[in-house]
């Protein structure tokens, strides 16, 4: 379905989205998964921050993610308000065999509620699900598979490996009933095997308030300040009477 | 005061227990002797010994006065190694040669700091032996590889240079501590991981505290073939081990870089601050996911010529090609606040623009390349990276900016307000795919390989990726952003990006020794001292192998740190001359160049010095092509 | 988070049994060698606290008159301190004040009020006509000088080493768990094209 090609026009919707949570809980993985469809065990921890972009399609528009893939480690937490200044959207990771990391992610979360962008879309992702999951090729040798498959993230196996379970330290009941209270959305996922990544972005998406970043950047503002380009605009499309519309098998 | 719980002071130093046994065997005969230092220009103390083994004889010190074509001779010619080279508009600073510290050696040899006498000669010297065991203990007790390095004595042969060197290259050691004992970084993770060395560390603080208490800010110590070597930098101390015989100068050069590194990371400024505020601070949690920067530093300095020679080592490229793309480079008005811009490749500069009155010191420059070629970075699938770092020799106190992004010809990004294909998806580096959420939620990935669009054309998987950094104050990174994607479109765009891309694929950017046809020549270092540059040839036979290399590099160290007197030598030399039963060397320095060339040992000297004239011919041909000159500034 | 290393200091008067106390208790012993000559034994213990391993780097200390001069360097950045006497020497007890007190000048840990001591009370095994310092009389002191951790022990039985460790790590922990690095990036820096640098360009 090609767009209406008067090419001079861009219409992508920008959504700068900001990636916080400790270090070594999978950020970067998620965002790999994301972008490229991919998993590199034994990532090398991010410096600074890494910068991407991705394009999703909903029905009928482009919403464009920028993405910051921040670094956690903690010499790197005072600049992480110049990367969720302006931006709509932020994912707050952490690891759910590690349980000092979700109260990292809650001081994020705080953070985020107290100084980012007041309309800022949160989604607190539970990652490394893969490593509490029985294995999905074994019959009898649980725990060998659960063990090998252990091996490549980066959690600590456990000695059990038929019950991956064991490893778990955040109850999923309890994160969500966290994220609930905070008016988050909420995820478990795995980098690793991509379950629940794609579900992350989608539904940000639909939780983005387009009509507001339309609306404020008539103006003409850069990329990421204040919200996205002033797609369609004088093109004749008018995005805000499909973005009022339920958006019934809506992607990315 | 209270009354202290001490016993009374005594003259001679009590000595509860047994007397300290000296171990046999490598405490034996020191097979070189560390002479006190003293400062440059000064006259030099009592005793500076230096004992090789027997045939080492006096220096050649022959001047050779060639006055190199196309070099003009600006400001005097001296024997001093501080150079003063009338360069106002040097893309590069010349690095002023480190002050030597007061410092002693070892015992026996002349001193001047006898004030202190809570210790007397016997007790430091029993330190010494402390320290020295500690270390080589830890050093024996971990898994070591191979052969135990012996020693070879090579021919006299009318009266030239011999050298002793090491068979065997066991890695070097290196410990970065804080000044009240804590670790900070080692270099091996078994020695990490060895029972005693939380306590190795609290007791290399405690020696070196004792004899900084005692006046004597400990330099380095030789424990049979091990050489320990220190340098202090509170609130940190650095120590080095290694049994490869280089000079001291070197080791503690590589300490120096480590320093310099771990500056990079928390700036000078911070660091003071936190151990001012905290003498118990653990440096770890500040570094956590920086080691890496240290041990890629570290294998760089082992095989680096450019940072050995406080020098840069650009990537050999056809000037006008390297002009085009600096103009490329140079900011225009629509981005404010830029330091540096760098276009990289194969690892080294292509170009490099900056504000006129800005030069750049080569140390900035490696700490920021090592740093960039952190695998999360370099093998990143973002479209750029962008990090804090101090650059030390800039600014020590504070932090700039790094944007970086890697391209490849052919895959340049493309800007935003470019006009929407039809076929959306866009060839910028992590924009590879759609994700496509169908009518009946199931999800579907178009496009799998980035390179499978049909309007790009297909890349090759081995084209070269080319670094672009631009170094920045308080600049926006959107702006930054965005004016770094419109050089690397106009990179493309005006072919550049394929012409450096065809002059690597043709092998043009590098060269061999075949190239200068000379024959005997097997290697050399050209350093030409106005562009504060190195260029060198591929490594050859038989130095593709890493312990020739290690051989080679030693040796070229020697001659560089006795050219420079950089070890306490008396005074410094304009050349010399070393031969081994593998090879032959010659270092040779004037004002326009340094040069270290390395022959077969079947060459006579006479025959070496044509060939450094002949290289230094080469090289003044090759000028434009070798070094980065006249690059554009702003 | 990761690994955590405590600078832990031993001070006492000598023959109150610091030394074979620490070489029972220790996991790793370095060396009895050093003290002669610089003034202090190394050695090596590994706790756990709260499910976090925690490595005590502990400085055996000579505090020999001659060494004196070292303490500052000795002590910089030490975490805790362990304070140990002889419960059947009064004299060892009565120069632990000094001990705490030189220990916190020399030191001068940047919260000298909550630095966290401990008091070991060594030597109980022997015979109790012999013992000179009543538990209350430590005890007492201990409080007197901001509730300082109390145990008494001997060579035979490790038991109470062992906790008092544990004590002064975990309270060590405490003092580190409220401190927030905070790096500051935005220190300004100008470099417009007309300022030329003054930092050593000889070029």
């Amino acid at each position: 379905m090609a767009d209406a090609a008067s090419g001079s026009q861009d219409r992508s919707v920008q959504v700068k989205l900001v990636l916080l949570g400790e270090a070594a809980v999978g950020k970067s993985s998620v965002v790999l998964r994301f972008v490229s469809n991919e998993f590199q065990a034994n990532k090398e921890p991010t410096i600074g921050a890494a910068f991407l972009t991705q394009k999703c399609r909903l029905e009928d528009r482009v919403l464009r993610y920028e993405i910051w893939d921040t670094a956690g480690q903690e010499r790197f937490h005072s600049l992480a308000p110049m990367y969720y200044r302006n931006a709509q959207a932020a994912v707050v990771v952490y690891d759910i065999t590690k349980a000092s990391s979700l109260e990292k992610a809650k001081t994020w979360v705080k953070e985020l509620q107290r100084q980012a962008n007041p309309n800022i879309v949160i989604a607190l992702a539970g990652n490394k699900i893969d490593l509490v999951q029985p294995s999905s090729t074994s019959s009898s040798s649980d725990s060998v598979d659960a063990e090998d498959e252990a091996d490549d993230a980066t959690a600590t196996p456990g000695e059990n490996g038929e019950t991956g379970e064991n490893l778990r330290q955040v109850p999923r009941d309890e994160a969500e009933a966290y994220a609930q209270e905070a008016g988050l959305l909420f995820f478990e996922t795995s980098a690793k095997t991509g379950e629940g990544i794609v579900e992350i972005f989608t539904e940000i998406a639909k939780k983005i308030p387009i009509e507001q970043i339309l609306a404020s950047s008539r103006g003409g503002t850069r990329p990421g300040a204040a919200g996205a380009r002033t797609a369609g605009q004088e093109g004749g499309v008018n995005l805000e009477q499909n973005a009022a519309k339920d958006k019934e098998g809506c992607n990315c | 005061m209270s009354k202290t719980p001490r016993t009374p002071r005594s003259r001679t130093p009590s000595r509860v227990g047994t007397p300290i046994r000296i171990t046999g065997g490598t405490s034996g005969s020191p097979s070189r002797l560390i002479p006190p230092v003293p400062r440059l220009h000064s006259a030099p103390s009592v005793s500076s010994l230096r004992v090789h083994s027997a045939g080492y004889n006096s220096t050649i010190q022959t001047p050779i006065s060639t006055s190199p074509p196309n070099s003009s001779i600006h400001g005097d010619s001296s024997s001093s190694s501080a150079v003063n080279v009338n360069q106002t508009e040097g893309i590069l600073i010349q690095e002023p040669e480190v002050e030597v510290e007061a410092t002693s050696g070892e015992d026996g040899t002349a001193g001047a700091h006898i004030e202190n006498t809570a210790l007397d000669d016997v007790a430091r010297r029993q330190l010494r032996d402390h320290l020295r065991r500690t270390l080589t203990d830890t050093d024996a007790s971990v898994a070591e590889s191979g052969v135990r390095p012996s020693r070879h004595r090579a021919k006299s042969i009318e009266g030239d240079e011999v050298h002793i060197h090491a068979d065997s290259y066991p890695p070097r050691q290196y410990f970065v501590l804080t000044d009240a004992g804590k670790p900070v970084f080692v270099s091996r993770q078994e020695v990490e991981e060895s029972e005693a060395f939380t306590s190795m560390m609290g007791l290399m603080q405690a020696l070196i505290s004792v004899f900084l208490d005692d006046g004597d800010k400990i330099r380095c110590i030789n424990a049979g073939k091990n050489r320990i070597s220190f340098l202090l930098r509170p609130p940190l101390y650095y120590a080095c081990v290694s049994a490869w015989g280089e000079p001291e100068s070197v080791t503690r050069f590589h300490l120096e870089y480590l320093h310099l590194q771990i500056i990079s990371v928390v700036s000078a400024e911070q660091l003071r601050r936190m151990f001012e505020r905290r003498g118990n601070f653990d440096l770890r949690r500040l570094l956590s996911g920086a080691e890496r920067f240290m041990h890629s530093l570290l294998a760089r300095l082992e095989f680096d010529l450019a940072m050995s020679t406080s020098s840069l080592s650009c990537l050999r490229i056809d000037p006008n090609l390297r002009k085009a793309v600096a103009d490329v480079l140079v900011p225009t008005s629509k981005i404010k606040d830029v330091l540096y811009m760098i276009l990289l490749a194969q690892g080294r500069v292509i170009t490099l623009v900056r504000p006129k009155k800005h030069s750049i010191h080569p140390s900035d420059i490696h700490i920021l390349v090592n740093t960039i070629h952190a695998p999360s970075i370099v093998n990143s699938s973002a479209s750029a990276s962008w990090l804090p770092i101090c650059l030390p020799k800039f600014n020590s106190s504070a932090f700039v900016n790094a944007y970086v992004t890697f391209m490849r010809h052919g895959q340049a990004s493309v800007d935003d307000t470019a006009p929407m294909s039809p076929t959306v998806s866009a060839s910028v580096q992590g924009e590879s795919e759609e994700t496509v959420v169908a009518q009946d939620g199931s999800v579907e990935t178009e496009g799998s390989e980035p390179s499978s669009t049909s309007e790009r054309p297909p890349t090759p998987h081995h084209a070269p990726e080319f670094g672009l950094v631009c170094v920045s104050g308080q600049a926006d990174f959107e702006a930054v952003r965005s004016w770094c994607t419109s050089v690397t479109e106009k990179l493309e765009r005006e072919g550049l990006l394929k012409a450096m891309t065809d002059a690597m694929h043709k092998g043009k950017t590098t060269y061999t020794v075949s190239d200068l046809s000379i024959p005997g020549l097997r290697h050399f270092v050209y350093k030409s001292r106005p562009h504060v540059q190195v260029t060198m040839p591929e490594y050859d036979e038989p130095y593709n192998d890493n312990n020739e290399k290690r051989r080679l590099i030693t040796l070229y160290q020697i001659l560089h740190d006795n050219i420079h007197a950089k070890s306490g030598q008396e005074s410094t030399l304009k050349l010399q001359y070393i031969r081994t039963e593998h090879e032959s060397v010659m270092g040779w320095i004037t004002q326009p160049f340094e040069l270290y060339l390395a022959l077969s040992p079947l060459i006579p000297k006479s025959a070496a010095i044509n060939a450094a004239n002949a290289i230094a011919r080469w090289v003044s041909k090759e000028e434009k092509r070798l070094f980065l000159r006249d690059a554009p500034v702003f | 988070m990761g690994r955590v290393l405590l600078k832990v200091i031993i001070l006492g008067d000598s023959g109150v049994g610091k030394t074979s106390l620490m070489n029972q208790y220790v996991n790793k012993r370095f060396s009895n060698q050093y003290k002669a000559t610089i003034g202090a034994d190394f050695l090596t213990k590994e706790v756990m606290v709260d499910d976090r391993l925690v490595t005590m780097q502990l400085w055996d200390t000579a505090g020999q008159e001659r060494f004196q001069s070292l303490g500052v360097a000795f002590y910089r950045g030490a975490d805790c301190c362990v304070l140990v006497y002889d419960v059947n020497s009064s004299k060892s007890f009565e120069t632990l004040d000094s001990w705490r007190d030189e220990f916190l000048i020399q030191a001068s840990p940047h919260d000298p009020e909550n630095f966290p001591f401990v008091v070991l009370g060594n030597k109980i095994d022997m015979e109790e006509n012999k013992r000179q310092v009543t538990q209350k009389r430590a005890m007492t002191w201990c409080q007197s000088k901001g509730n300082i951790p109390y145990f008494e022990t001997s060579a035979k039985e490790a038991i109470n080493v062992e906790q008092a460790f544990q004590t002064v790590a975990k309270n060590a922990l405490q003092q580190e768990a409220e401190e927030q690095i905070y790096v500051d990036y935005q220190d300004p820096i100008t470099f417009d094209s007309e300022s030329s640098q003054s930092y050593g360009c000889n070029c």
